[in-house]
């Protein structure tokens, strides 16, 4: 056997590692299982955005609120800095189609008391420079926020070993065993780990996971290809992105065929000085290659709303792969006894981190009975 | 704006392995391009001047210079073509080959490709080693040869491998100031490979010729002493050395300074493999040959079909090896395409190859990289130049996050900077390996990801049209 | 061709010549050189063997590698950033500058 605790973790990821550390800090013994290095997926691929503009009111939007506020005291409750700073957001509306569009999530997010307002095409030049190309309008949200994602992952994973968490790496998960119906060992490639609860944190994963206790996950793989520039110094620090690309996650019809859609994206680092371009949003099963048509379409469209970008040098491009759920983050029971699932954060695992882990640790401290996430959501509003 | 070519086998690299198998593949009736980044072909072996320097008298020119002249000769009257200043820098599906070509982007469309991208020099980290003065002996035979341009005034040349002698001698002929130099190994460390020298006749009569040209200027090497620091206020002033045992440790009592203002210093060079990970090629490590290298059939090709290699970047084994193997590959890659290559002008290659790897593989072996070196690296030693990450963090990484290369390069930066990790790769690997007690081979190499080398935004979104 | 003791030009037999003079403005001063001269070599020839200073530690560096593959030679040319000297040919007119240590981001709270 290789380990026996309260809770076995699988996926060494964003969420699996703040699930860990929660739990942990609740007193259980938790061991997590990471097929390859902690935070290798997906958690270490993404811009690491913290968003509320664009969420749409809902459980969507109240799950990012709620996230948000734990991140300001992060780093110093885990001992490391995770580099969280609130460079503020901007969504230009390249057409008339997505002018209409961020008009209404705005009015929807003001209702729901997000700082986001409408601005002209001339304050969104003055918001960041480099927005030469044409734009009708703009959504501008300042308390919107971005972490260094492979720091975030990183923090709670040391953290969480701090409290007795043991990481398992580079092991495989072959399997899960029930006993008497309830799920509790997991073999892997390394041995059993016995534990009363097993959590699925697998992200894009989950499905291969779920499968091994017959439940289907509504989680698809969602590749994102990135492009990373040189560092230089002195860029804007707002983050914008094209109302394009939201529009199409919020349900719009994006353009027909198999045209990839690659809208801007641009998120500058300043820490490391580096800026980021991207992402795509491609379903091609677990492929997590780079393509051409990304790579390039990315730097096109960069540099049609921002020219001065072609200058500078790309670095590096890489890609990964989002779990992805139509409905949204699933977490809480996962539909067999002592099998719980914390999966399907899509694009936003690094900005719903903290949340997550804060549900799931209290999911498994009432034994399964505290299921309701909103309901959860509300009590820590009223605190 | 962008541009397409098509052709039936791209060789990447225009150095002496990719020269042989264009001129071997053009012979046997396959259509090949060289695409090269460089200027002017030749590699680094056979490092051309600028075309816009002048030579009233050929005749005149160092054999350094004329070495060359032969091949590059037959490739230009085969019509081989070559595609100078162009740079591979993606490949993201079979048959294609993503370029750069003078701020043009463009795409090659091929049936076979044949990597001979070569090889870099290994240098292993020191206290002083990023001062302005130091660099690779390399570098300053190319700035010599390729420039006319002496690096310094006052030169150590320091290290070790048998390089270091042909850049002892560029340089002398220039009238350099070599001031000193060390070489780690001593002769009695070399005497049990002796007989193993005894088909290697050319080689040996090359290695007796440096000595004499070392000898003429007063110079012989120091054996049995390292590099162990680098030191000056805005570039270097002086280099301290020490002896060292067989195992590369280095022997109290025995530092020494020199001053100088260019230090050389390399040991070995390390396969410039980033093409063919991008191309998915299987890898394995092998120590002896410098590291990381792809793995290949008796005819070159990788565990990607259609995918060739030949030269460095198969495994460190000389510039004759690379004549040789680069012709084995360009018959093979040929063959495959469906002319007509006799089994007799092949087996004849693969022989020739053999026997050239082996003696690649002796200077391997002598010169081996003696594993204390690296006790040299301090906490504040530099290791990753571009993105300045010292040693200690490395170490720290590795101790906290377990020996992956990718999780060590995720914590600490280092490897993403513009040389995305050639010349600190193999030393986070190394530090990584030790901190964790663990392998070279279980660490794993850093990912390799496009672009091969950084490109213009602007040249991207052009392609995108 | 300006020759001066730190970097002198090669005295070899075969005379060979290098290309027409050109000048280029490296930092707004003037540099002479020659065609067929990479950036890199010119500074050389005219004494300067400190080609930048690195962006967080503001540390100078020179020529490493001389063949493209370390890029610590970058530099910014005619308005590109990590541009290799030591692999660029000189032109008449080029604008060549010298980077510099970056600005400390400041973290508001």
């Amino acid at each position: 056997m290789l380990a026996k605790s309260d809770i076995a973790i699988i996926g060494g990821g964003v969420i699996g590692c703040s699930v860990a550390y929660y739990l942990a800090k609740q007193g259980a013994k938790v061991t997590i299982i990471e097929r390859a290095a902690v935070g290798s997926g997906a958690s270490s691929v993404n811009s690491g955005v913290i968003s509320m503009a664009t969420k749409k009111p809902g459980l969507s939007l109240d799950l990012a609120m709620a996230s948000q506020r734990l991140y300001p005291a992060l780093s110093a409750e885990l001992g490391m800095d995770v580099e969280y700073l609130v460079l503020g957001n901007l969504i230009v509306a390249e057409n008339e189609t997505q002018a209409g569009f961020i008009e209404e999530l705005a009015e929807e997010q003001q209702a729901a008391s997000v700082p986001v307002e409408i601005v002209s095409a001339q304050r969104c030049r003055e918001l960041n420079k480099l927005l030469e190309g044409r734009v009708l309008s703009g959504m501008y949200c300042p308390t919107d926020a971005q972490a260094d994602p492979f720091k975030v992952t990183q923090a709670y994973a040391r953290a969480a070993e701090n409290l007795g968490v043991r990481i398992f790496s580079a092991t495989e998960v072959e399997g899960i065993e029930l006993v008497n119906g309830r799920a509790c060992k997991v073999k892997t490639s390394r041995g059993e780990v016995h534990a009363n609860w097993i959590i699925n944190a697998a992200g894009a994963y989950s499905p291969a996971v779920g499968a091994m206790v017959g439940v289907k996950h509504d989680v698809k793989p969602r590749r994102g290809q990135c492009v990373i520039l040189e560092a230089t110094d002195d860029m804007p620090n707002v983050r914008v992105s094209s109302a394009g690309q939201l529009l199409a996650k919020h349900g719009g019809a994006s353009a027909g065929g198999g045209e990839l859609q690659v809208p801007l994206g641009y998120t500058n680092r300043p820490v490391a000085g580096t800026i980021m371009l991207g992402s795509t949003n491609e379903f091609v099963g677990y492929d997590t290659r780079t393509t051409r048509e990304g790579v390039t379409g990315i730097c096109h469209s960069a540099v049609a709303l921002m020219p001065q970008l072609a200058r500078l040098n790309a670095v590096r491009a890489w890609a990964g792969l989002r779990p992805y759920s139509s409905k949204g983050p699933l977490m809480g029971d996962g539909g067999v006894p002592g099998y719980a699932v914390a999966s399907g954060h899509g694009g936003d695992g690094v900005a719903l981190a903290p949340i997550s882990g804060r549900f799931m640790a209290e999911y498994i401290a009432s034994d399964g009975k505290r299921n309701d996430l909103p309901a959860f959501l509300r009590a820590l509003k009223e605190q | 704006m962008s541009f397409t070519m098509e052709t039936d086998i791209a060789v990447v690299g225009a150095g002496p392995a990719g020269l042989s198998a264009a001129l071997a593949a053009t012979n046997a009736g396959a259509r090949v391009v060289v695409l090269d980044e460089y200027p002017e072909p030749g590699g680094q072996f056979y490092k051309q001047l600028p075309a816009e320097f002048s030579v009233p008298d050929r005749t005149k020119l160092d054999e350094d210079y004329t070495k060359g002249d032969a091949v590059l000769a037959a490739v230009k009257k085969a019509g081989v073509t070559i595609a100078n200043e162009t740079l591979v820098w993606g490949a993201f599906e079979a048959g294609e080959l993503s370029v750069t070509r003078r701020g043009e982007a463009g795409s090659v469309k091929v049936k076979k490709i044949i990597v001979a991208s070569g090889a870099y020099e290994r240098v292993i980290a020191f206290p002083g080693w990023d001062l302005p003065g130091v660099m690779t002996p390399g570098g300053a035979q190319t700035l010599v040869k390729n420039q006319q341009q002496l690096p310094g005034s006052r030169i150590v040349l320091a290290g070790s491998g048998p390089f270091l002698l042909p850049v002892a001698k560029t340089l002398l002929g220039a009238g350099a100031n070599i001031a000193a130099i060390y070489e780690a190994t001593r002769p009695r460390e070399w005497a049990r490979h002796a007989l193993r020298l005894w088909r290697h006749w050319d080689r040996i009569a090359e290695g007796l010729r440096y000595r004499r040209t070392l000898a003429d200027a007063g110079l012989s090497i120091q054996f049995g002493r390292i590099v162990v620091r680098a030191e000056g206020a805005d570039a270097v002033e002086r280099v301290v050395t020490m002896e060292c045992d067989a195992s590369g440790r280095t022997i109290a009592g025995t530092e020494q300074a020199e001053s100088c203002d260019t230090l050389c210093v390399g040991y070995g060079f390390i396969p410039q493999v980033q093409l063919t990970r991008l191309l998915e090629c299987e890898h394995r490590y092998d120590a002896l040959r410098g590291g990381w290298v792809p793995k290949y059939g008796g005819d070159m090709q990788t565990s990607v079909p259609g995918v060739y290699v030949a030269g460095e970047v198969a495994g460190i084994g000389g510039a004759y090896a690379a004549l040789a193997e680069g012709w084995v590959a360009g018959l093979s890659a040929a063959r495959e395409l469906g002319h007509k290559v006799r089994d007799t002008a092949l087996m004849s290659a693969q022989r020739d190859r053999a026997l050239r790897r082996q003696f690649g593989d002796l200077v391997n072996t002598v010169f081996a990289v003696k594993p204390g070196i690296f006790e040299l690296i301090a906490d504040d030693t530099l290791v990753c130049r571009c993105e300045e990450v010292s040693a200690g963090e490395i170490r720290a990484a590795a101790a906290a996050w377990g020996a992956r290369s990718g999780a060590v390069k995720g914590v600490t930066r280092c490897g993403m900077g513009y040389c995305q990790g050639r010349i600190c790769g193999s030393l986070l690997e190394e530090l990584t390996a030790r901190a964790a007690g663990c392998t070279r081979a279980e660490v794993g190499g850093l990912s390799v990801r496009p672009p091969l080398k950084p490109v213009r935004v602007g040249d991207l979104a052009d392609l995108a049209e | 061709m300006t020759a001066s003791s730190d970097g002198d030009y090669v005295n070899n037999e075969s005379k060979i010549i290098p290309g027409a003079s050109v000048t280029l403005q490296l930092d707004g001063k003037p540099l002479p050189a020659r065609r067929g001269q990479t950036v890199a070599a010119a500074m050389l020839a005219a004494g300067q063997r400190v080609l930048r200073h690195t962006r967080h530690a503001g540390k100078p560096r020179g020529l490493f590698c001389a063949m493209g593959v370390c890029f610590d030679c970058v530099m910014t040319i005619d308005g590109k950033a990590g541009v290799r000297a030591c692999m660029t040919k000189v032109e008449d007119g080029m604008q060549v500058s010298s980077p510099v240590q970056f600005k400390p981001y400041e973290r508001k709270s």
